[in-house]
């Protein structure tokens, strides 16, 4: 489990050609638990709130000024995860992209695109 | 019209009545889930739409740390236009306590339905689903099952 926040770093391709479909890797080191700890399988429910929850609530990516997609989570997800997904480089715009965590901390990284 | 006035014909009526209700509730159910999701008959020899709408879904057949599980769903054959795209992908795994990990939205400025990231699973066998929503033809759901040494919810 990572014990402290550090701000998100995000890697683009170099070279990007109009209209490429490209590949953003973004990386955000966030503690994440779902707070449950298990208390007997014998039992049901098997699980109960053991210390308070923290994840990564939502993910924004900003084309510009446009949202263009958004990743909503639970606390299911992965302790410092590693995003990837695609966008089309339709234009020279940075793209920036926002997490927003469960007590609504915010925290962003921008790069820009550059179409060679 | 029938005479319904004798106490023992609305009594035969209405325990019919009331056989009929929850029978036919259970068939529009039935035929509601069944059109909430679509699945891929024959993954082995899809027709046209089911290839376009077929996730590829890479997931590990053993995870050794269920707190940092991988997966990566990938649908290149499917069109991210304006009128015709995908506008979800959600991953849900029903052992798990957190039994929805989370749904990613897209946009056509996506150019490609594609999404890697790492999951939180339980300790032992696995399903985890994931279930994508075109603009135009629902939500197509596919699963793929893994098993967990060390459970990470």
């Amino acid at each position: 489990m990572a014990d402290k926040i550090k701000p998100p770093r995000m890697r683009l391709g170099r070279n990007i050609k109009q209209d490429e479909v490209i590949k953003v890797k973004v990386r955000f080191e966030h503690p994440s638990f779902t707070g449950l700890g298990q208390v007997d399988t014998e039992t049901s429910p098997a699980f109960n709130r053991a210390v308070p929850v923290s994840f990564i609530r939502n993910m924004l990516v900003y084309y510009g000024e446009d949202l263009i997609s958004r990743f909503s989570m639970t606390s299911a997800i992965a302790d410092s995860p590693l995003f990837t997904f695609k966008i089309k480089a339709t234009k020279e715009a940075p793209l920036k992209v926002v997490f927003v965590g469960n007590a609504g901390e915010r925290w962003e990284t921008v790069k820009d695109i550059k179409i060679s | 019209m029938t005479d319904l006035t004798t106490r023992r014909d609305f009594l035969r009526y209405a325990m019919v009545g009331g056989l009929m209700v929850p029978i036919t509730g259970v068939s529009l159910i039935d035929r509601a889930y069944a059109k909430a999701f679509n699945f891929i008959t024959d993954p082995e020899n899809p027709n046209e739409l089911e290839k376009m709408h077929m996730a590829k879904v890479t997931l590990p057949p053993v995870v050794e740390d269920g707190s940092q599980a991988p997966i990566q769903v990938e649908m290149n054959h499917h069109p991210m236009d304006d009128d015709h795209y995908i506008k979800s992908i959600q991953l849900v795994s029903f052992n798990d306590p957190v039994q929805t990990k989370g749904t990613f939205y897209l946009s056509p400025a996506n150019g490609e339905a594609f999404l890697s990231t790492q999951i939180r699973l339980n300790g032992g066998e696995s399903e985890v689903w994931v279930i994508s929503e075109c603009n135009q033809h629902g939500r197509w759901a596919t699963s793929r099952y893994t098993k967990v040494a060390a459970g990470g919810c």
